[in-house]
């Protein structure tokens, strides 16, 4: 019995671990079952909540307005997505490719704006966009365009907005993935007879897979509820996942229905994540 | 060869993209016509109009009390949680730790809509509390893992040569394990603090009707319309979170590099 | 007169469903140095934590000075340990790693810079006080580690591999002085290492452990020259091993067959019967070979190939049923080349894995 002394040491660090546990218990995992049964509640007459279990909630998504703000909504994030990787995948690349003074000097100026407030930046590019902007009036100057042209709200000034937003994701993720490569594996490509591209493709794309799905992750999820980007530069023609769950909140009050549209919208990061680890046999995205 | 130059010029190009809208935030903050396609001379006025806006200094203030406080308990809370995973011989310890994360791998809608639906369901009053209360939720995984990943990269036998010269578990944390890990405790809490200070999303749902915190008023500011004194606010925000990274990443950077100058 | 410091009794440990240490005991003298020997994984550093209370025992107990401290904290012990990667604190300079343990000891300011003087002296690092570990080589990382787990006056010093990142020159010369150190400061110490030839240099009694038990306890010479077991007999100073069944019983020596031919051994006082398995161990350099078949010997063997190594002339040998044997020859000139047939026998064998039932008859002869 004595011998259990040292062992019972290291159970009792545990303990330490409570504070974090007890809280994210709390006010994390409880708050998200209580979301969970909110979805299957029914509304009431007011805006409060009635006790009585119902599908309503997600039978009501399949409603033709309903629907089409989902779809719209995915097909935005997907679109953000594709672009983000055109543009992030090439930046990543290079940027690993740099002497390592300059790579860090890169990395910081990748990772600053990463951390400053979103709302700020997509703020620059309203001041940049507008219709008697800075843009328009370049060109105007330059004489490209005799009168200004509108791109502030507009679905491409959203499309803008979110890939300015979330490219940075989309460059750590695949940059510490082609940091991390072997790159005398693609020499020996090369050594075999593989012209550059067909050493890319087969050898290259091939060991930096993790990093591009979990680019994608990390840009496809937060795309759908960005609700503030359609908000300021949409000009509120762009509704997206997260503007309707807002609204749904924050307007029409309907929570069942907002917490519906959340458990959907959270599905969704569970399935990517869940594809996501079985694809690349790994635990943690890359880059995080 | 001839490609050499393609790279280059491609990584340049999108950081400029990257920075211009920052920089023209930074630029029409000094701008003396009010219209900001115009350039009307330099001024600080709307520096000082700012800081005589009652409602936009109550929100930085609210804002600072909520980084601080939040930051502050975030930083015991997921230091000594992550201390305790890391040592522990816990079989749930996977679990525990994705509980623990939960928070930064959602949306942060999400996260939002939880704790208003939260909130509201215990009937707490909106308002600091509420705010403090989300903040602690997404600053703890991010300095559990910071500090986590350090501790995990920290030789164990350090530790137990301590142990072995005679010094009792908690000395050792003390002695020993508590300034190896502060470079990352600190990176950790300063970025921690800059994540606070720049919520909107969750902030949105959590802020009360009296109390403002800066970026939920500057988003209802926005969407009025552009005026000379947020850019000068945003100009001052931007600098303290540049200020914030660069410190963190000094501090968080020190140690291993000082290690690698001399092997 | 040899006082006992150190002693541990049938000491048991498993991680999980892996056994590591099955019931191991052992009494150490004061002033001694033991070597732990075995390959990776025999449980030879497990059994250094168990010492040093970073492991608690399964079973069995721990005598320090005749206290047990089985259970005791690792604060709670003298004992202390070299660790194998050094283990300095990065973030104090040379003396404050060394002063660690007497500052917890709230020794008085000016005795910590005494005695932290003469160590450092000790170990030949004095003036390096200020330097931070990153700014240390190997060599005098280990000092430090050296002076550090010393200035307390342990009644033991356990140390687990200490030499084993230095490179080949360094670790000689730090055997030496380690050594040295040893006998001037007259501490016992408990020394592991998986290097047959660091434990043959420097200790007074020699453990080889394999897979979580005693395979031998003996003097450098006896674990050399006398193995009791083939692992002993191959893990230090490598032999061949050769299996056979004793053919006929000699006074003082006997006959064995094996499925290649008959040879003779010494018996060594061990009451071998006919009919019982017998297992020898020849050194390569006691191997050698003839063209023609002795009386005494008529194994046979197919030269494979001839290597020079290190100075001797190493011949592989091929068995009639597949087994290799070497012999190791320091004159260069050699008649023998890859192919021919040769007849081997050896000068010298040792007699190992002796069947307990051998010597149960030993007992039955002498009643």
């Amino acid at each position: 019995m004595k011998s259990q002394s040292l062992r019972h040491k290291k159970q009792t660090n545990w303990i330490l671990a409570l504070p974090m546990y007890i809280f994210s218990l709390i006010f994390v995992v409880i708050p998200l079952i209580y979301v969970i049964i909110l979805s299957f509640l029914t509304r009431d007459e007011t805006w409060g909540v009635v006790n009585e279990f119902t599908l309503s909630n997600f039978i009501r998504i399949f409603d033709k307005v309903y629907l089409k703000t989902f779809l719209d909504s995915i097909q935005l994030a997907v679109l953000t997505t594709v672009i983000c990787l055109l543009l992030g995948y090439p930046f990543a690349y290079f940027m690993a490719k740099l002497k390592s003074k300059w790579k860090n000097i890169c990395m910081l100026l990748v990772v600053v704006p990463f951390w400053t407030n979103a709302l700020i930046r997509i703020y620059g590019w309203i001041i940049l966009l507008r219709t008697k902007g800075i843009l328009n009036e370049f060109l105007i100057g330059i004489g490209i365009l005799d009168k200004p042209i509108k791109i502030l709200y507009t679905y491409p000034a959203v499309l803008i907005g979110m890939v300015y937003s979330l490219v940075p994701f989309m460059i750590l993720s695949i940059y510490s993935s082609v940091e991390k490569m072997d790159w005398t594996v693609v020499e020996a490509a090369r050594d075999l007879g593989a012209t550059r591209f067909q050493a890319f493709w087969t050898t290259t794309l091939k060991m930096t897979l993790p990093g591009i799905l979990s680019g994608v992750i990390l840009v496809f999820v937060p795309s759908v509820g960005l609700f503030f980007i359609s908000d300021l530069m949409g000009g509120g023609k762009v509704m997206l996942l997260g503007n309707l769950i807002k609204n749904e909140l924050m307007v029409a009050r309907d929570w069942p229905f907002g917490a519906a549209l959340s458990i959907i919208m959270m599905c969704m990061t569970l399935i990517f994540i869940g594809l996501y680890r079985k694809v690349t046999h790994t635990k943690d995205l890359e880059g995080l | 060869m001839k490609k050499q130059w393609f790279p280059k010029v491609y990584l340049i190009l999108l950081l400029i993209i990257m920075y211009l809208p920052v920089i023209v935030v930074i630029i029409y903050s000094f701008n003396n016509s009010k219209s900001d396609a115009i350039w009307g001379g330099f001024t600080l006025k709307w520096y000082g109009q700012m800081f005589q806006n009652q409602s936009l200094m109550e929100a930085l203030k609210n804002s600072l009390i909520v980084a601080f406080i939040s930051c502050l308990l975030s930083t015991v809370i997921g230091t000594i949680g992550a201390v305790g995973i890391v040592r522990a011989d816990l079989k749930s310890k996977g679990m525990v730790e994705s509980l623990a994360t939960i928070p930064i791998m959602i949306p942060e809608i999400i996260l939002g809509m939880v704790f208003l639906a939260v909130f509201s369901f215990l009937n707490l009053p909106f308002g600091m509390m509420t705010l403090i209360i989300a903040h602690i939720s997404f600053c703890v995984p991010y300095i559990f893992i910071v500090v986590k990943g350090r501790l995990a990269g920290m030789d164990k036998s350090i530790e137990e040569a301590a142990r072995d010269l005679g010094a009792t578990p908690l000395r050792t944390f003390i002695d020993i394990t508590l300034p190896l890990i502060m470079p990352a405790v600190l990176s950790g809490t300063l970025l921690a603090f800059a994540m606070s200070l720049d919520d909107v999303v969750i902030s949105f749902f959590v802020t009360g009707p009296e109390t403002n915190t800066l970026p939920v008023k500057i988003y209802s500011q926005i969407k009025v319309g552009v005026s000379p004194e947020i850019n000068a606010l945003c100009t001052m925000m931007l600098l303290v979170t540049f200020a914030i990274v660069i410190i963190s990443g000094k501090i968080g950077a020190k140690k291993p590099k000082k290690e690698k100058e001399t092997s | 007169m040899d006082e006992i410091i150190l002693e541990f009794k049938n000491l048991k440990k498993r991680f999980g469903d892996t056994s590591v240490l099955n019931g191991i005991s052992l009494a150490v003298n004061k002033g001694e140095f033991v070597t732990f020997l075995g390959p990776s994984g025999c449980g030879k550093t497990t059994m250094l934590r168990l010492l040093a209370g970073l492991e608690t025992p399964d079973e069995g107990e721990i005598l320090l000075n005749g206290e047990n401290i089985t259970t005791k904290q690792p604060h709670e012990r003298n004992v202390n340990t070299v660790f194998q990667n050094y283990a300095l604190f990065p973030h104090m300079n040379v003396f404050q790693n060394v002063a660690y343990s007497l500052k917890l000891k709230k020794v008085a300011k000016t005795e910590i810079q005494h005695r932290v003087k003469t160590m450092l002296g000790l170990v030949q690092l004095t003036g390096f006080e200020k330097r931070m570990p990153s700014e240390l080589s190997g060599g005098q990382k280990q000092r430090v580690a050296i002076a550090r787990a010393l200035i307390n006056n342990p009644s033991v010093l356990l140390l687990d591999e200490p030499l084993g990142a230095l490179d080949l020159q360094l670790r000689r010369q730090m055997q030496v002085e380690l050594k040295r150190l040893q006998k001037r400061l007259g501490i016992t110490f408990i020394y592991i290492t998986h290097d047959q030839e660091e434990a043959l240099n420097m200790s007074n009694r020699i453990v080889v452990m394999n897979d979580g038990h005693f395979e031998q306890v003996g003097t450098p010479s006896e674990i050399y020259d006398r193995p009791k077991t083939s692992f002993v007999a191959q893990f230090v100073g490598s032999s061949n091993i050769l299996k056979g069944v004793v053919q006929e019983v000699h006074q003082f020596t006997a006959d064995a067959s094996f499925d290649y031919g008959l040879a003779r051994f010494d018996l060594d006082d061990i009451p071998f019967r006919q009919g019982q398995p017998v297992t020898l161990s020849v050194r390569g350099e006691n191997l050698n070979f003839s063209k023609t078949p002795l009386a005494t010997s008529t194994i046979y063997a197919k030269v494979l190939e001839t290597t020079y190594l290190a100075g001797q002339l190493k011949i592989i040998m091929k068995l009639p049923n597949g087994q290799e044997i070497f012999s190791l020859h320091h004159s260069l000139s050699t008649e023998i080349s890859a192919g021919d047939e040769v007849y081997c026998h050896w000068s010298s064998a040792q007699i190992v894995d002796i069947d307990p039932s051998v010597l149960a008859g030993k007992e039955d002869e002498t009643k």
